[in-house]
């Protein structure tokens, strides 16, 4: 998780009525204060693709000046960007996935379910401690659907409570629990086995 | 002996695959750059006091309600899957500059649970959505996500509470008690996918009276996906 901090709520309800001003102070200070983290969470979701991850932060702050009026403050600020660049994140793998003329099979739910997979874990070693750890976590995460992957970046990269997950996915917390849950077991069964 | 990964082991392989990235210098300033500038513009004068603009109105909304299952349990102790019901919500080109549609609800119907005590309708989404079907255009918004049992499903039913239009022009909804019914038959299969899309046709749906109101009744044709497949933005 990055460092950039977040207002506390007295400044965010202060922010939010400065939004709903069109106060343009309010803009920049939401951009100060949330740029950074936001982008880095952006460039996690879109599989560190910096050019998409600049026209989603972009156009994620440019609807958040525009639906200002509109954000009640219900959720934190940061909550409320998350939200916006989620969905937007969202339409980029659903075009990515129009576009392909089919789907991988490593996307496929029913390939992870099925076990396929599972055939090929051979032992390893400890992978928390090797050098390959990231090619091989990266080749595990990239079997799962796009919404796990979002699911665990916002819990365990971004370290969002469940509940702000719920504002930014528009899930009832047991749906978000249970996608979590599906989401480490998926993950689990796509790395590959170590022992001693 | 093999060792199952712990949460706390997942989450150190994720913070090392998901590090901190910081953007461009210029990319920063370019955005910084364009907010002040949206913010400094002016509001654009209302179309609603120009209807000779607007009174071409075409716009085209869709929801999309995608369901999926829960994985299957991988262990032996299998328990009941379930699934998720995402709600999705897209445009089509119009002049109406903002049209913001807020939706309290939205149930499901599944077959054959007429005696129940709910009648078989489920709620799906129970929190209070407000999306601007303008700022929507070509792309979708996903209005909500439940789990669902698996099963046949035949309707969809919509609370809409208020639609703005412009900002400031609170439309008229003509609906039997605010609900708005679509039919149309999904099934719901464990372990998959289904995706079902309302296609709002927006120009059928938003009239004007000769006394500058508006009038919102929605126009809808249910899209109807294969199980497993991603929901796909109407033509």
């Amino acid at each position: 998780m990055t460092s950039t901090k977040t207002g506390t709520r007295p400044q965010e309800v202060d922010l939010v009525r400065r939004l709903h001003r069109n106060d343009p102070s309010a803009i920049e200070e939401l951009y100060t204060t949330y740029f950074d983290r936001l982008y880095s969470l952006v460039y996690n979701q879109v599989d560190r693709d910096r050019s998409t991850a600049e026209d989603i932060v972009q156009d994620t702050f440019l609807a958040a000046v525009r639906s200002s009026k509109r954000f009640r403050g219900q959720s934190s600020t940061y909550t409320w960007l998350c939200s916006i660049a989620y969905h937007k994140v969202a339409d980029f793998y659903r075009r990515k996935a129009s576009e392909a003329k089919h789907i991988d099979r490593s996307f496929n739910v029913d390939a992870l379910e099925s076990g396929e997979q599972q055939a090929e874990r051979v032992p390893y070693t400890n992978p928390t401690d090797s050098i390959d750890t990231a090619a091989v976590v990266q080749q595990a995460l990239a079997r799962l659907p796009w919404d796990y992957r979002q699911v665990l970046i916002l819990k365990y990269v971004d370290e969002l409570p469940v509940l702000e997950i719920c504002k930014i996915m528009r899930r009832s917390p047991k749906s978000v629990e249970g996608l979590l849950s599906r989401a480490r077991r998926a993950l689990k069964e796509n790395l590959p086995a170590w022992g001693e | 002996m093999t060792e199952e990964y712990n949460d706390s082991d997942l989450e150190k392989m994720l913070k090392d695959i998901y590090k901190p990235e910081t953007a461009s210098p210029q990319f920063k300033e370019r955005l910084r750059r364009q907010l002040v500038e949206a913010a400094s513009r002016p509001a654009p004068r209302p179309l609603w006091f120009r209807p000779m603009v607007w009174a071409p109105v075409a716009a085209a909304v869709a929801l999309g309600l995608i369901a999926y299952f829960a994985v299957a349990s991988l262990t032996s102790t299998h328990t009941v899957r379930s699934g998720s019901l995402a709600v999705w919500v897209t445009d089509a080109p119009g002049e109406v500059q903002t049209l913001d549609v807020t939706v309290s609800e939205i149930q499901v119907h599944r077959a054959g649970d007429d005696s129940a005590s709910d009648d078989g309708w489920i709620t799906v989404i129970s929190q209070p959505v407000t999306f601007d079907l303008i700022a929507l255009r070509d792309v979708q918004e996903l209005l909500g996500e439940e789990e669902l049992d698996p099963g046949h499903y035949t309707q969809v039913r919509l609370i809409v509470d208020n639609v703005t239009v412009n900002d400031e022009i609170e439309a008229e909804i003509k609906l039997p008690s605010g609900e708005l019914k679509v039919v149309g038959q999904f099934e719901i299969k464990a372990d998959c996918t289904t995706a079902l899309t309302l296609d709002f046709d927006a120009e059928a749906s938003l009239q004007y009276t000769g006394e500058g109101k508006a009038v919102f009744q929605p126009v809808v044709k249910p899209i109807i996906g294969e199980p497993c497949q991603e929901a796909t933005t109407p033509d």
